[in-house]
């Protein structure tokens, strides 16, 4: 009586991403995850030049800032942004802290650890422009 | 055909079926135990069960108490012997279910919330917000899956007990997703299928619910007790049917007409609408015919009306009740009154056992909706029933599990005739029937129409009669029925004639029984007979088959302290 | 009678017995406001096509039973009224994530192999006799398992899962869901043990966030929510247990 039944099996397309804003969005974060490990390559390209001695640096900062290079890093810029921006939401929704026994409401958590990155992030740049 | 084999056979993974299961598994791990449901467990009726679970909890309560609530209930007819030892082992149930891990509601100090509900003179329903029997199925079917010893046939059809002399030897059963048709052998069965509100029109129970075990075993030889009381809910949404919960009215809710008037002042003064539920359906149909009820698509409807209760009690009391009538009839109960009507809600009546489950057969057992124990007799309070089901199903899992270890193995012999019998009758005689022409949406349609019309809250001789007379019509009208797919692949067209087949057998032994029962009882109530007839009807009825047709027949009712008396609210 | 307004239906079928590969097959049927699609798919079967294979139960939405694809949605077929559908056809298709046994049949073992992997039951490290009562739980501490136990199986949720759609193996968002669950379940001593099972292969490491079956799930248990906690607490149950243990 177990006799096996001829049953049917989807194959999934390669385009299945396409149909849903969601998907597509999930494709993209994926994709922006790539985009910060390039921006993780450069910086250790940037420490190893500057252990090779100056002239090894301003060589590799001479590609960076050529107009393709200054482009390069405004793309990749924009993904790392957005990759962020998808971390905080997602880490609002798993751990929200709470006040008074009550949790605080997401969109008030994202907007919160944007805020304290913003902040973070000027200092970060005020650091090194006065250093520079 | 292949021969699949156990030492316990239940039929139906829902509330009793599930408990039975695994009280038999826990009592002996050496049993080898099957359960064979005609759709996965968690999809089983129970699920929808809402209000709670009605046990004796805190100290303002007693058995004593529960055990008359209970036997007041049901106009008398319940067996007090029964009542008593249901109201002791409840809150043991409830118990453990909380250690398996049910998410029941609880108060401040962490105890279990009771709250209160029709026809019980205390808040004694425990419950896990409005959604009870599916939180309950679900922790029974997800504690079900530890044991080693527990099969499960997910989607296996049953079509008839394989009986020989006086003992049962299995089941027949078709394994749906496939369309294979075999026996499954076992030394004892436990029916545990569930009620048969699909018999009627109008009905809170889920389309699964045919009466199949009922039908099984009446065919089997064993009576059907009491099966004229057939509990009316007075709550349901207009249409669909769709309960809403008995504890919306325990919560604080009300019942208005269409004047605004909370007219159970008329019916029941002291009770309102904690009234029990045969008292308030018809009160609600009372409201109808003196034309006091609101008119709506679907016909005659009453107001429930939380909209007192407040937004914050209905969340965290009633979600579900807002969640449904939202969806299903785009009305929020916060700030709205909500439209119901009495619907078929549950079979007292089902296959005679006694206080041990056990049936006339020996090595058979049935428990839950399916069977009649004879704790709810005429009318069953509400919150019993999930109870019912716990206790019960214990039981039965324990003493099928002592007679497993008594009784013989099934005979092979007897086995192979039934199923060569079976499977001639079922695809031979109705898959493969060419010649048939009725359809069984049509045949169904009207049997359920019929029911409704005829065999309803208020009965009467020349109705009873009218609707005997037409079921002899379907029985006949099923000979011919055309199953149109001629697959064996999960066909439902070949399973929906089955369960036709059933519901015509469980539509005929209720005309029977409410015909013969010439008084006035519980859900039962005859127009041409409206006083209660204790000397002559303080009994049960039984129906038995017997060459295609019924009998009718009479077992006393067992009475321990409380002598009847009227049942004034 | 004036002629009744009717809907176009069409129907994504597989019958193993007849045919390879699946077909599509359509039906008219009478339109009313308050119709949802397994009524409609219930008016086919009773009066259009006694073949048409579905699974249904409750029509309340509370059984799980009559999940499928509605115009390209996962849905449960009792919940979705026709009137949400905007053009004159709606399209009803099985789950893709399962394999098809007839028409919106599908094969769900696969899920009942994941719930039984995680064990869904209570585990203690000692048990109470019955006599001595309840475990007390207090409402905040029942409030942790109240979302996530509302789960129906409704396998809606692994329909919206690609990564399940990739590995049949991936425990998905419902087992999940359940598991973490039975984590913050006050009366359950298993944490350890169902961290164990989930973090190991095929468990929550393999989500990756697409929060799609959050969205479908018609019971707003959140699986996907649940998911990323789980993965919260299996890292640092397993930072716990690289750590020297203290003496």
């Amino acid at each position: 009586m177990d006799k096996e039944v001829r049953s049917y099996e989807y194959k999934p397309s390669k385009t299945w991403w396409l149909g849903n804003r969601r998907y597509a969005l999930y494709m993209v974060r994926e994709l922006s995850g790539f985009a910060v490990a390039v921006y993780g390559f450069i910086f250790l390209a940037q420490l190893f030049t500057l252990s090779q001695g100056p002239l090894a640096y301003d060589a590799l900062l001479g590609v960076l800032l050529s107009p393709a290079g200054i482009l390069l890093s405004t793309i990749l810029l924009v993904f790392a942004i957005f990759h962020s921006l998808t971390w905080f939401d997602l880490t609002a929704k798993v751990q929200p802290p709470s006040m008074k026994g009550k949790p605080v409401p997401r969109k008030i958590v994202v907007t919160g650890t944007i805020i304290i990155w913003l902040f973070i992030s000027y200092f970060v740049a005020v650091f090194i422009f006065r250093v520079g | 055909m292949e021969n699949l084999s156990h030492d316990i056979i239940i039929i139906g993974g829902g509330g009793a079926g599930l408990r039975a299961a695994i009280a038999a598994a826990e009592q002996d791990s050496t049993l080898d135990i099957a359960v064979v449901s005609k759709v996965y467990p968690m999809r089983s009726h129970t699920v929808s069960a809402e209000g709670g679970t009605g046990a004796v909890m805190r100290d303002y309560d007693n058995f004593d108490l529960h055990s008359f609530d209970t036997i007041k209930g049901s106009d008398y007819l319940a067996d007090q012997d029964v009542v008593e030892y249901f109201v002791k082992e409840a809150p043991k149930e409830v118990i453990q279910m909380e250690h398996w891990g049910c998410p029941w509601s609880r108060d401040e100090d962490g105890h279990l919330s009771v709250r209160a509900f029709g026809g019980m003179s205390v808040k004694r329903t425990v419950y896990a917000a409005d959604k009870t029997g599916f939180f309950m199925l679900h922790t029974l079917y997800q504690n079900s899956l530890k044991y080693d010893n527990l099969t499960f046939y997910d989607e296996w059809f049953a079509t008839s007990l394989i009986v020989d002399g006086n003992r049962t030897h299995g089941i027949t059963a078709i394994n749906i997703k496939n369309g294979s048709f075999g026996a499954l052998h076992s030394r004892v069965v436990i029916i545990a299928t569930g009620g048969a509100g699909q018999v009627y029109q109008f009905t809170t129970n889920a389309q699964i619910k045919t009466g199949d075990g009922m039908a099984m075993a009446l065919r089997g030889g064993v009576a059907l007790k009491d099966m004229e009381f057939v509990q009316f809910h007075p709550t349901a949404l207009p249409g669909t049917g769709i309960l809403m919960t008995e504890a919306s009215r325990g919560e604080g809710g009300y019942l208005v007409n269409k004047d605004g008037e909370r007219f159970l002042k008329r019916y029941l003064p002291e009770k309102m609408e904690l009234g029990p539920r045969d008292i308030l359906s018809r009160a609600i149909m009372t409201e109808f015919r003196e034309g006091r009820g609101l008119e709506g698509k679907y016909g005659n409807y009453v107001h429930l009306d939380l909209r007192h209760l407040g937004k914050e009690t209905i969340d965290t009391k009633l979600p579900f009740v807002r969640e449904l009538a939202k969806e299903y009839v785009g009305i929020d109960p916060v700030y709205e009154p909500i439209p119901v009507r009495p619907a078929v809600h549950y079979m007292m009546g089902g296959v005679n056992t006694d206080i041990n489950t056990q049936t006339s057969l020996e090595g058979l057992y049935a428990v839950g909706e399916v069977a009649c124990v004879s704790l709810n007799g005429a009318n069953r309070l509400g919150s019993n029933s999930l109870s019912e089901c716990l206790v019960f199903g214990a039981v039965a899992g324990r003493e099928a599990a002592k007679k497993a270890k008594k009784l013989a193995k099934p005979s092979t012999e007897v086995v192979a005739k039934s199923v060569a019998r079976e499977e001639k009758r079922v695809y031979d005689g109705i898959l493969k029937n060419e010649t048939g022409n009725e359809s069984i949406a049509d045949i169904r349609n009207d049997l359920r129409r019929t029911m409704e019309e005829n065999v309803g809250i208020f009965r009467e001789e020349k109705k009873l009669k009218t609707a005997a007379d037409e079921v002899k019509q379907f029985r006949k009208r099923w000979g011919n029925v055309r199953v149109e797919d001629k697959n064996s692949v999960f066909n439902t067209n070949l399973t929906a004639a089955l369960e036709l087949d059933f519901l015509i057998d469980i539509a005929n032994s209720v005309v029977r029984s409410a015909l013969k029962r010439t008084e006035s009882r519980g859900s039962h109530y005859r127009n041409d007979y409206p006083k209660r007839d204790d000397t002559n009807f303080l009994k049960h009825s039984l129906v038995f088959y017997e060459k295609d047709k019924l009998r009718v027949d009479y077992l006393p009712v067992t009475i321990t302290k409380w002598q009847p008396a009227e049942r004034v609210y | 009678m004036a002629s009744q307004k009717t809907i176009k239906i069409r129907v994504k079928r597989y019958i193993p017995e007849k045919a390879e590969e699946p077909f599509y097959s359509e039906y008219d049927v009478p339109y009313s406001e308050d119709m949802v699609v397994l009524d409609a798919l219930n008016y086919i079967k009773d009066n259009l096509d006694g073949s048409l294979s579905f699974r249904w139960s409750c029509r309340m939405g509370v059984c799980g039973s009559c999940s499928a694809n509605v115009d390209g949605k996962p849905k449960l077929t009792c919940s979705s009224f026709l009137k949400e559908s905007k053009g004159d056809s709606i399209l009803v298709e099985p789950l893709s994530h399962f394999r098809t046994i007839k028409d919106l049949v599908v094969e769900i073992d696969v899920f009942v192999k994941k719930l039984k992997s995680i064990k869904p039951w209570i585990i203690r490290n000692e048990e109470k006799p019955i006599a001595d009562g309840e475990y007390l739980q207090t409402p905040e501490q029942r409030d942790l398992i109240k979302q996530t136990s509302m789960c129906i199986n409704c396998m809606l949720c692994y329909e919206a899962c690609p990564v399940f759609d990739m590995d049949n193996d991936f425990i998905g968002p419902a087992a999940a869901a359940i598991s973490y669950r039975s984590v913050m379940d006050s009366r359950d001593d298993g944490a350890k043990e169902r961290l164990d099972i989930l973090t190991s292969k095929h468990g929550v490491w393999d989500c990756t966030y697409i929060g799609e079956c959050s969205v479908v799930c018609p019971k707003a248990v959140d699986p996907a929510l649940a998911i990323q906690k789980l993965k919260a607490m299996g890292g640092i149950s397993i930072i716990k247990s690289l750590l020297p243990k203290k003496k």
